[in-house]
């Protein structure tokens, strides 16, 4: 619920706010005040940002039906699936370092 | 909180990853913004269209209704011109900003500020043409004009949609090639203008034409180089009555002894016979007894399209057509009452200059004995991340001096431009008079203001007329002036002013019923004003023909004509080369490539066999022909001899010295030649000939590319018929941008088409919407 939760409001941010690293605020905030109870795992940060990242991705794509991660693939010398995963991958990388800030209690 | 020193190395660890996918690695952008979905090229992966809008900015008197159709083809409906035009403005601004952008900024000499060094000489060699300066005095001069708050309303429709735009929904370019747009001014408006200019009356032979003379003397090149083809087609019928006028006495002075110093380069110039056609019929030629108009302009195509197509309508007028992104109005159309379209003017309007300095600093040049001090002028030319350039331009009374060669100091090119003259303030007003003339008078009356690029204007009304009007600013030359190179020493040698608008060549309801150009020569040789210039041979001829033959004429024979394959040239060069070809033992793949020539009807259709033949072998024979021009072209600008010309002298002259191929120990005559590069061809073709996929479209590749190049954006490997000496004068990069056809019943009815779409996101499905369409040669109504 937790690991949902933070995903959907990384997805507020992504769509709000414009900056591109707003992930890793969110993350960051979230592993701060998380803290008294015991930080989150990497894992869980990672997939926050994946789901965010990827699942804003995702919208696009569909919303736009393809066409254009299809030519920014190329761009990437991509297919096109893997643009997608590398979208994520880079959102869910990003809120896991923010998220392992604040160090887990001894 | 509770953070201790022991975050420390994750904080470190979390701010370079930021940080390295903050930041730009070359020409690629920083990876990090450009892949978020907040702010990276998502967000113009999923754009919303909307069927209808209701403008209502600061800056309109009153609100704007905007309906879209299908294509995304906006119809405005203003209360008022001014309103109008800042809706063009804001519309196109939103759909091609980045397009409109990179046009003024290439224009202007300041891609370099954007891209980086690379980008200086292109920058620097655009300054040297002084585009930068002519489209400053422009927006100067039209301040004067009554129309200036219809060009402002229209600049700050577009600066509207700018000061709207957030940083993360730029245009996707602007997101990979890392900037930013800047407000649009008058100034950006005139540099499209400028761009076009460059685009279609930048094309001159004098150079060339000066080594000709110079490496074959006046004989030769006479023979080699004539002026006019006597099966020439002209744009305005021979037999047209024109005004009396003397021309003045021939080119001044002789050929300076500097042109032996002429520069060994030639600067990059748009490709001749681009290939536009126009015509409009008369209702004695229709079926339905009322005039129908026709015009496909032909372009580099490029994505986002040239063109922009909307409908504007106010209470005073009602258009419909195609816009250049950046400049208002609509520049091809027709509006309740009238029709019009154009295509180019090939003759030449910009002339060279040789320069005589008369010190080392190259502060002082001579003329007419006299020592004359030059006007400078600093160009800065900024750069991405680097220091600017200052690059100083000699102004002298010709123009700016384009060609300077540091290994000879004194002997450099200044450049006599129509372009480049003083503005005029009624410039501006003329298509935007045009849009809203009801009948030929007004319409005359429109293209007095035009001057530049020279355009042919084909004209239709509802109320039966039709005319065709060569209008442009034109110089009048002595015999031959501006041919060559000119000695820059003599003021003699200046333009002797400019053909007054009266006796521009025009015509109008000509007795055979129908007008048409095709960037052939203007005139016959009656017409009184000398000119020269680059112009198409095959297609004026071949539409003049079929027009001449067309009765009870409807939209379908338009259609068909517009989209015709048939090259005259290969009508008339390919019996030339078959009736040469010396009888001697042919291989049975050759024998089986003949049967497929002498059976071909000359359509450069996708699934002829003979046409990529005959296109082998008559580039294999031009070559072996003119062996010794090819041999000094690498290392010298030379004009080359006409096509048209090349097959007359092969029937003429079949045992004249130059059919003699170089590189031989025989002496060779024309019929060897014709035999040579059918071997040539035979050789080059066996292999694939009898392949099932061998055929015209899989021979020449069409790549319509994106206006930057990127490959994912282009669309490229397209099958298109066509060919440049058909009416669908098609070549790899090269066709009909927009095709229109507007019949009046007497009600105006139009179809038109072009390779492309309304939008100029790759993302957005009206990216390359109307490319299918046009493919296939299918055109779509102008009403919504």
């Amino acid at each position: 619920m937790a690991l949902i939760l933070l995903a959907a409001l990384q997805i507020a941010a992504l769509f709000l706010l414009p900056i591109w690293w707003s992930t890793a605020a969110l993350s960051f905030l979230w592993a701060v005040f998380r803290l008294p109870k015991g930080r989150p795992t990497a894992l869980f940060f990672f997939l926050a940002g994946l789901l965010s990242w990827g699942g804003a991705a995702l919208y696009y794509h569909l919303a736009g039906k393809g066409l254009l991660t299809k030519q920014m693939a190329e761009v990437f010398h991509l297919p096109t699936p893997l643009l997608l995963l590398l979208t994520a991958v880079l959102g869910g990388l990003l809120s896991m370092l923010s998220g392992l800030v604040p160090p887990a209690k001894n | 909180m509770n953070i201790s020193w022991r975050s420390i190395p994750t904080l470190l660890l979390l701010s370079g990853f930021i940080a390295v996918l903050s930041f730009p690695f070359g020409s690629t952008p920083p990876i990090g913004p450009l892949l978020s979905p907040a702010t990276g090229f998502w967000r113009q992966a999923a754009e919303n269209y909307k069927r209808e809008e209701l403008l209502d900015f600061p800056g309109l008197q009153a609100p704007v209704k905007v309906s879209f159709d299908k294509h995304h083809i906006p119809h405005i409906y203003a209360q008022s011109e001014a309103d109008a035009y800042f809706a063009q403005g804001y519309l196109t601004a939103r759909d091609r900003l980045w397009q409109m952008d990179m046009t003024a900024r290439h224009a202007g000499g300041r891609l370099a500020e954007i891209l980086g060094p690379q980008l200086v000489e292109t920058d620097r060699k655009q300054r040297r043409l002084g585009l930068l300066l002519a489209a400053e005095q422009s927006a100067k001069a039209w301040e004067e004009s009554p129309d200036y708050p219809l060009i402002e309303a229209f600049v700050t429709g577009i600066n509207t949609y700018i000061n709207r735009l957030k940083a993360r929904d730029y245009p996707l370019e602007y997101k990979l090639m890392q900037f930013k747009p800047e407000p649009w001014s008058v100034l950006h408006s005139a540099l499209i203008l400028k761009s076009m200019e460059q685009t279609l009356c930048f094309g001159n032979n004098d150079l060339q034409a000066t080594h000709a003379l110079q490496w074959l003397g006046r004989d030769s090149f006479d023979l080699i180089y004539p002026e006019y083809n006597p099966a020439e087609s002209p744009v305005i019928p021979s037999g047209t009555a024109f005004a009396k006028y003397t021309p003045p006495p021939s080119q001044y002075g002789a050929l300076p002894a500097l042109q032996k110093l002429l520069p060994r380069e030639s600067l990059p110039q748009a490709p001749e016979f681009i290939g536009s056609n126009n015509w409009a019929l008369s209702g004695s030629k229709t079926a339905s007894g009322y005039p129908i108009l026709c015009n496909d302009p032909h372009l580099k195509l490029t994505l986002p399209s040239i063109w922009y197509q909307l409908q504007i309508e106010t209470p005073e007028m009602n258009v419909r057509g195609v816009s250049l992104p950046g400049l208002p109005g609509i520049i091809i159309g027709h509006n309740q009452d009238i029709a019009w379209g154009v295509t180019n003017v090939g003759q030449d309007v910009l002339d060279w200059y040789s320069i005589q300095w008369t010190d080392p600093q190259k502060e002082h040049y001579l003329l007419d004995g006299k020592e004359k001090a030059v006007k400078k002028v600093v160009e800065v030319i900024r750069v991405k991340g680097a220091k600017p350039i200052r690059d100083t331009v000699r102004y002298t009374v010709w123009g700016p001096v384009v060609y300077e060669d540091p290994d000879n100091t004194y002997a450099d090119l200044a450049m006599q431009w129509t372009a480049l003259l003083p503005p005029q303030k009624e410039q501006i007003s003329t298509f935007l008079h045009i849009d809203k003339a009801k009948n030929y008078e007004e319409f005359r009356q429109a293209l007095r203001s035009h001057h530049s690029p020279p355009q042919n204007f084909a004209f239709a009304s509802k109320d039966g007329d039709i005319a065709l009007i060569i209008a442009g600013k034109f110089p009048i030359r002595r015999p031959e002036q501006g041919r060559f190179v000119q000695d820059g020493s003599q003021s003699q040698n200046a333009w002797q002013g400019f053909i007054p608008f009266e006796e521009l060549p025009q015509v109008l309801n000509p007795e055979r019923g129908f007008v048409s150009s095709a960037n052939q020569r203007s005139t016959d040789l009656s017409y009184p004003y000398y000119y020269t210039g680059r112009f198409a041979d095959y297609r004026g001829r071949y539409i003049n023909r079929s027009l001449q033959n067309m009765e009870k004429a409807g939209i379908e024979d338009m259609k068909k004509l517009q989209c015709s394959t048939y090259s005259l040239q290969a009508e008339e060069i390919l019996p030339a080369l078959l009736s040469h070809l010396p009888e001697t033992d042919f291989s049975e793949i050759e024998n089986q490539m003949l049967d497929s020539l002498r059976q071909w009807d000359y359509h450069f259709d996708t699934h002829s066999k003979a046409a990529p033949l005959f296109v082998t072998w008559w580039q294999a024979f031009y070559r072996l022909s003119w062996d010794e021009w090819f041999a000094r072209k690498d290392s010298l600008p030379l004009l080359m001899p006409e096509s048209w010309h090349t097959i007359a002298l092969l029937d003429s002259l079949p045992q004249a010295n130059f059919w003699d191929i170089q590189n031989t120990d025989l002496r060779e005559d024309a019929a060897d030649v014709v035999l040579a590069a059918f071997r040539q061809m035979s050789e080059q073709l066996a292999d694939d000939f009898s392949k099932a996929n061998f055929n015209w479209g899989n021979f020449r590749p069409f790549d319509l590319n994106h206006l930057a190049k990127l490959k994912p954006f282009s669309r490229q490997k397209l099958s298109v018929s066509g060919h440049p000496t058909a009416p669908k004068a098609v070549r790899n990069g090269f066709g009909p941008s927009w095709r229109m056809i507007v019949e009046f019943k007497p009600q105006p009815h139009a179809l038109g088409i072009y390779p492309g779409g309304q939008s100029g996101n790759p993302g957005s499905p009206y990216y390359d919407n109307l490319l299918p369409l046009w493919l296939k040669d299918q055109y779509e109504p102008l009403e919504k």
